[in-house]
């Protein structure tokens, strides 16, 4: 039997569904007899909860259960670690104590009947704070260097590594380039906000939950309630978009979950647009210098290239932004560094490529500014410096085409694309790039 | 939202006396019209009437354009105003400075009355999270100063408040001379749009001269030679749905190439829709010469202020004043 | 402030009579499923704000009456998705800035997020499960599936709804004056180029459109 399948244009199998209206997303698998839930969050950055007072929710209309640090019960919070979760630190732990490590953390939980009910609700929540400094300006603290970590294969990724003599033959170059490139984080926001509907029969828990990931919700639920994973069943047909926010489990699911519990009702909790800047990671912001030095005939003879990025003060979330540079150009002389910011902020995780989506348009952009400084093309630039194996790692690459991708970029595909896209001119540049995939 | 009741009268003066009971500042009462605003501010806690006061079918909506000028019911659509073709004809200014506001679903369902009264985009007004804002919190303070102050004005400000006013039509209204027609507990009266907003001073949170219960009826435009003239120009971070950096309205009645009258008016830079009489009388004689333009437009920046991630908007606020004249002087 | 013990959540061991000793402990008004919140009022109340109290709304959608005891605050697409689970109409936002709640009333488009469904009574709403008839697809929504018109399919209704209206306004007329109005409603999936072409196809105008 032959496929008549792979090549063709073929409609989406899920066409019909999303443009009628019938494709169920996560908040839309209401439950019988469901009640809703709402957060209260932080409006400091960083210190303690003096003190909380939710009589004044617990009385208003519809109101069913309100949990804060105080009155919530404890949960077990087993260590688990999903593939992209952190490998330094530890998680939040949501209601469980009295201290706050950033601003929009959940410090309480209302179930009402109704979700007029409980938004309101969760107004009336009075907290004291005994703040401490919040840091959240990435430029106002100094980067420190990434834990060891290891890699899959337990390999120490390196934070910081060396060919050659970079900074002085950056200086000793006919032609330099030496900028500083800001990337202002970046939030997922995809446009289906992060919602999650828990319903417990016994000790079975059903999550309708907006994630990417089904058996990872599955296995970070079971460990922070301490129950077995094979009590949870995780559904998610339809992700209204995700880049990555998904991957994680994140406070919001072990709120729905509790609050199910505690009220033993199915309860239905999705995240205003404000708070999906508030609990669902980010690209972080980062900071690069990105020096790199040719002689004049466009042979490159050095690449510095140091970045750091935020981070939590109770994560240590990292991404690739300077792995590229180690082999995507061939250089004698190649320095690169990354390190984190620690800040009262919320972890960063995963977003449509992270790391390279950063570092290597820092690389790309000072190797742009380079072909001007050396009125050479900046197709022609790369060429130039096509290395022959990976320099870093002094292997031969097992195939490689940015020879042939730069061809066909070159002549015409890319600007004949750009021309059609709008009558409006833009600018264009030139880059490559290069991106880890796992082959298992 | 906060708990409210829900009034759906059926004549006018019911609504106008729930309004009425409410005072001044009208923590405990509030009208909603077209709700396009109105619901946001709700929903974030910003307002938090005890009373809503609906004026669906309360108002007249009718669009009458004759030989006097132009008549808008307060409850006309921005859609049905952009639309309508004397004003397309003869007051472009008002259809443009419409059809560059909001987004076409917006536009359907707000009201020419709702979008004389919306309020600040300021962000610091429309967060609650905020302490410090005299215009939502009197006397709290305010933390656009010395904060986040890229949109906010660099005309009419104060240390009490710098919060730019949002809407698009009032600006063109205002360089046509436009007219509220109000009916309140105590009867109609005519108020001069120019004196309809009110400037911050030590109290921001009060915006207009509307006594409490008084409602927008209708806004006139007076005929003039030169509104057939006219231009909306807007600057602003995107190319749609999106508020001003800074915009002006600009109608001139032309002698040949000379201007015989200017009306300009700024947006997204004064605390109120922001007439310039100065530069209209300094226009007033000019030939759209690039270098005479340019010295008038210079005139509109005396007394304006920068807060530091504003100043651009006060060289800006020239440029689209003598942009958008060069282009309603073009205009047949 | 002293850091209250609990029970544990862990398998069976966690029974209602936990969660009232927690509460004793506590001190904290814990409030079970079992019983009201305000059935036994405080003495010490403080004045809270008024109940929003339930009234009867009519809603006309997609030619037929529903009759909904409704909170007052409720929007229009709250009605929708909670009260008549019509959940093709989506809250992006909540605050009318994405369009994806997009539906029509009296035919013109609005969003539904800004809409209280007490003050739409009367009004004829058209939801995106109303535009297909029967088994016949809306030549828009036919248009969407052949031009790929969106990935996730989140923002598609509303991008629909408005489509049809942006037709039916007469604003369809070229790639550019789709863009301008269909601003009103996003894609964070970037499905806009085939989203213009879709609407072009079924305003049954032909030209410059973009390949595959």
């Amino acid at each position: 039997m032959t496929t008549t399948f792979i090549g063709q244009p073929v409609s989406r199998v899920d066409g019909r569904q999303k443009v009628t209206g019938g494709a169920t997303y996560t908040a839309e698998f209401n439950q019988p007899g469901q009640a809703h839930g709402a957060v209260v969050r932080s409006a400091v950055a960083n210190g303690r909860i003096s003190s909380i007072d939710t009589a004044a929710a617990e009385r208003a209309p519809g109101v069913l259960v309100v949990l804060t640090h105080v009155n919530a019960p404890r949960l077990a919070y087993r260590p688990h670690k999903g593939a992209v979760d952190p490998d330094v630190g530890e998680r939040l732990h949501v209601l469980q104590d009295d201290r706050v490590s950033h601003q929009g953390q959940p410090i309480a939980l209302v179930i009402a009947e109704t979700l007029e009910q409980a938004t309101h609700a969760a107004t009336l929540v009075r907290v004291t704070y005994a703040s401490e400094v919040g840091t959240t300006d990435v430029t106002r603290v100094g980067p420190v260097p990434l834990t060891q970590q290891k890699s899959d294969q337990g390999e120490t990724k390196p934070s910081e590594t060396q060919r050659g003599d970079p900074e002085a033959a950056l200086g000793a170059a006919e032609v330099r380039i030496d900028q500083t490139y800001v990337i202002p984080r970046e939030n997922h926001n995809p446009i289906e906000m992060h919602a999650t509907i828990a319903a417990w029969d016994g000790n079975r828990l059903t999550l309708w939950d907006k994630t990417q990931w089904v058996y990872n919700v599955a296995d970070e639920i079971a460990a922070v309630f301490g129950i077995s994973a094979e009590n949870i069943r995780v559904i998610s047909p339809f992700v209204g978009g995700a880049f990555g926010s998904g991957l994680r489990a994140w406070p919001h699911v072990t709120l729905a979950a509790l609050g199910a519990r505690v009220a033993r009702r199915p309860v239905k909790l999705m995240l205003s647009r404000r708070e999906m800047y508030y609990g669902t990671g980010y690209r972080p912001h980062t900071v690069q210098r990105v020096g790199v030095g040719a002689s004049r005939n466009g042979r490159l003879a050095a690449i510095v290239h140091d970045a750091y990025q935020e981070t939590s003060t109770y994560e240590e979330y990292s991404e690739s932004l300077v792995n590229a540079t180690r082999f995507l150009h061939s250089c004698p002389n190649v320095y690169t560094r990354h390190r984190i910011v620690r800040m009262n902020v919320h972890t960063p995780t995963y977003m449509r490529a992270p790391g390279e989506a950063s570092g290597v348009f820092a690389l790309e952009s000072a190797m742009d500014e380079l072909s001007v400084a050396l009125n050479v093309d900046p197709v022609e630039l790369r060429l130039r410096n096509e290395p022959e194996q990976d320099e870093f790692k002094r292997l031969p690459f097992s195939s490689r085409s940015t020879r042939e991708c730069y061809r066909i970029a070159a002549h015409g595909k890319a600007v004949e694309w750009l021309e059609h896209v709008t009558d409006v001119q833009y600018g264009a540049g030139t880059g490559a790039s290069s991106r880890n995939s796992r082959q298992q | 939202m906060h708990p409210f009741t829900l009034e759906r009268p059926r004549e006018l003066s019911t609504a106008i006396a729930f309004r009425a009971q409410a005072g001044r500042n009208d923590a405990t009462a509030e009208y909603i019209a077209g709700g396009t605003d109105m619901v946001q501010l709700l929903q974030e806690h910003v307002r938090r009437p005890e009373r809503l006061v609906s004026l669906a079918g309360l108002l007249d909506n009718r669009i009458e354009v004759g030989p006097g000028g132009l008549r808008l019911g307060a409850a006309a659509t921005m859609a049905d105003v952009a639309a309508h073709p004397a004003i397309v004809e003869q007051f472009p200014v008002i259809s443009e400075a419409l059809l560059n506001s909001a987004s076409p679903q917006v536009r359907n369902q707000a009201t020419m009355g709702g979008n004389l009264l919306q309020r600040t985009r300021c962000p610091y007004f429309r967060d609650v999270g905020y302490a410090a804002c005299n215009k939502r919190a009197p006397g709290s303070g305010c933390a656009a100063i010395g904060g986040e102050n890229r949109w906010h004005a660099v005309l009419g400000t104060t240390d009490s408040c710098i919060a730019a006013h949002a809407s698009d039509l009032a600006v063109a209204l205002v360089a046509l001379d436009a007219a509220v027609e109000a009916s309140g507990p105590r009867g109609q009266r005519t108020i001069p749009l120019a004196e309809f907003h009110r400037l911050p001073g030590d109290t921001p949170h009060i915006e207009t001269v509307l006594e409490p219960g008084e409602v927008i009826a209708a806004i006139t435009v007076p005929a003039s030679p030169a509104a057939r003239r006219s231009h909306y120009l807007k600057v602003r971070d995107r190319a749609s749905f999106e508020f001003a950096v800074v915009s002006a309205a600009v109608a001139v009645d032309l002698d040949g190439a000379r201007i015989r009258r200017a009306h300009v008016a700024l947006g997204g830079v004064g605390t109120k829709p922001w007439r310039v009489p100065r530069v209209e009388a300094a226009l007033a004689g000019t030939n759209l010469e690039p270098a005479a333009l340019r010295r008038t437009a210079a005139l509109a920046a005396e007394g304006a202020q920068g807060r530091g991630a504003n100043d651009f908007k006060i060289e800006l606020m020239q440029r689209v004043i003598v942009r958008a004249v060069e282009i309603a002087g073009v205009r047949t | 402030m002293e850091r209250a013990e609990g029970p544990t959540i862990a398998g069976s061991d966690f029974t209602r009579r936990d969660l009232l000793a927690a509460a004793a402990v506590t001190g904290g008004a814990l409030v079970g499923a079992d019983f009201m919140p305000g059935a036994a009022p405080p003495a010490n109340a403080q004045t809270t704000a008024a109940e929003s109290s339930s009234a009867n709304v009519t809603l006309r959608v997609n030619g037929a009456e529903h009759s909904l005891p409704l909170d007052p605050r409720t929007t229009l697409l709250d009605a929708l998705r909670e009260h008549l689970h019509l959940n093709g109409s989506k809250k992006g936002c909540g605050l009318g800035q994405c369009g994806a709640c997009t539906v029509l009333m009296d035919g013109k488009r609005v969003k539904s997020c800004l809409s209280l469904a007490a003050l739409v009574e009367g009004r004829e709403i058209t939801t995106i499960e109303g535009l297909a008839q029967g088994d016949q697809l809306h030549p828009l929504q036919a248009a969407f599936i052949e031009r790929d018109a969106f990935q996730c399919g989140y923002c598609t209704s509303g991008q629909i709804m408005a489509g049809v209206a942006c037709i039916a306004e007469g604003h369809a007329s070229s790639p550019q004056e789709i863009r301008e109005w269909m601003s009103g409603n996003i894609c964070r999936c970037g499905a806009y180029d085939n989203i213009v072409a879709a609407i072009q196809d079924a305003a049954g105008v032909t030209g410059p459109a973009r390949r595959g």
